[in-house]
């Protein structure tokens, strides 16, 4: 028998194995969570405190006047702008303040805090490695 | 032997591809182990033979392959070798028939097969099947077109409406174009079609679209912060609290 109609066989007398196991399979009273992080805690009287903090709040600036659509027309033209990399923003960024300064003779070698390096992530709220923010 | 489940007269139609969707199973073959996902994939993309006889279908379709299956040899077809630049009949363009069944009608091309030196005109030069037959069903009546050689068919020259020959020519410019022999007139390079039928000159932006100029607009300002960073600093909130040092293994 070819293999393609030794799986259909297969598949035809028993039951699906190799599928994953879903809250949508499975009895009614069965109930299996899809991953959802808890918002609170449980008490030990199996009743359930919400914490407002572990709540996902989502913080959106004002958008009135604010020209960007979901969607983009598709008269628009490719773009001509090149991708931003590390170098580009470096050399936006960073490097005009270091000619500046080391023309000026102020240039410190010692102290490149001043131009943006992070010696170490500690500290911070959002940190770039190990990430830890979902964008 | 296990009994199956259904009495023998009976025929089920299992829907192949529902059926192997749901299940990623391991196939074993002489060079090892290999998923089921990876043997169809392997199958779409087929090689074929120097002396395969194309059809009007693509080789890797399921019609082509019964008709040509891989061992199986026809007599060789002959076709006037016309090279890749000196084609002259686009998909998309307006041509004539000079003979045969719909001789002196125009229509649009929809389908070129170069390794046949075919054309196939919408609504045109057709013949009439039925699609989809079973059993008990004498299928769908349809219309289907025959392709037809290059050389029964000519390019239309705009100016006056008649078949003409055509040569590749260059302008001034540099642009090389097809012009017509009989009256010197260029014959424009037909509008390539989109699969979704749209054409971005035509397009109405909708209530949900954004202007071509607002969105070649630039109004980024590089900035080492990242988007986060910069929204609180705009909206003015202030975090002072930090995360918990936790582990994973």
């Amino acid at each position: 028998m070819g293999v393609l109609s030794t799986l259909m066989r297969g598949l035809v007398r028993g039951a699906d194995r190799m599928s994953e196991f879903t809250s949508k399979r499975g009895s009614r009273t069965h109930n299996k969570g899809r991953g959802a992080r808890p918002a609170g805690l449980r008490l030990s009287s199996r009743k359930f405190v919400s914490i407002r903090a572990m709540i996902p709040e989502f913080v959106v600036p004002h958008l009135e006047g604010f020209k960007l659509k979901p969607y983009v027309s598709y008269r628009s033209p490719r773009g001509t702008e090149p991708p931003l990399t590390a170098q580009s923003l470096f050399d936006e960024v960073v490097a005009p303040q270091i000619t500046k300064d080391f023309n000026e003779g102020t240039f410190n070698r010692e102290a490149l805090e001043k131009y943006g390096l992070e010696p170490s992530q500690d500290g911070k709220l959002f940190r770039l490695f190990p990430k830890n923010f979902v964008r | 032997m296990r009994e199956t489940d259904f009495s023998p007269g009976q025929q089920v139609a299992l829907p192949l591809a529902s059926i192997i969707r749901s299940a990623t199973c391991d196939i074993d073959l002489n060079r090892g182990t290999m998923r089921l996902t990876a043997l169809l994939s392997m199958a779409a993309k087929v090689v074929v033979p120097k002396d395969y006889r194309f059809g009007t279908n693509r080789p890797w379709t399921e019609a082509a392959k019964r008709r040509n299956p891989p061992g199986k040899k026809r007599r060789k077809v002959f076709v006037e070798p016309l090279g890749p630049e000196d084609w002259t009949i686009l998909k998309g363009d307006v041509v004539e028939i000079l003979a045969g069944k719909d001789k002196g009608k125009q229509g649009k091309v929809t389908q070129v097969f170069r390794h046949r030196n075919w054309v196939i005109l919408s609504g045109l030069n057709t013949h009439y099947k039925y699609i989809g037959k079973t059993h008990d069903y004498r299928g769908t009546y349809v219309t289907s077109e025959a392709p037809l050689l290059l050389r029964d068919v000519a390019l239309v020259d705009p100016a006056d409406r008649k078949p003409t020959q055509t040569e590749w020519k260059y302008t001034e410019e540099g642009e090389r174009v097809r012009v017509s022999v009989r009256t010197g007139r260029i014959v424009p390079k037909p509008v390539v079609e989109r699969r979704d039928g749209i054409v971005p000159q035509q397009w109405i932006d909708g209530p949900k679209d954004t202007s071509p100029e607002d969105t070649l607009e630039k109004t980024y300002v590089p900035s080492l912060k990242t988007l986060e960073e910069e929204v609180m600093e705009k909206l003015g909130i202030r975090e002072d609290r930090r995360h918990r040092r936790s582990y994973w293994y």
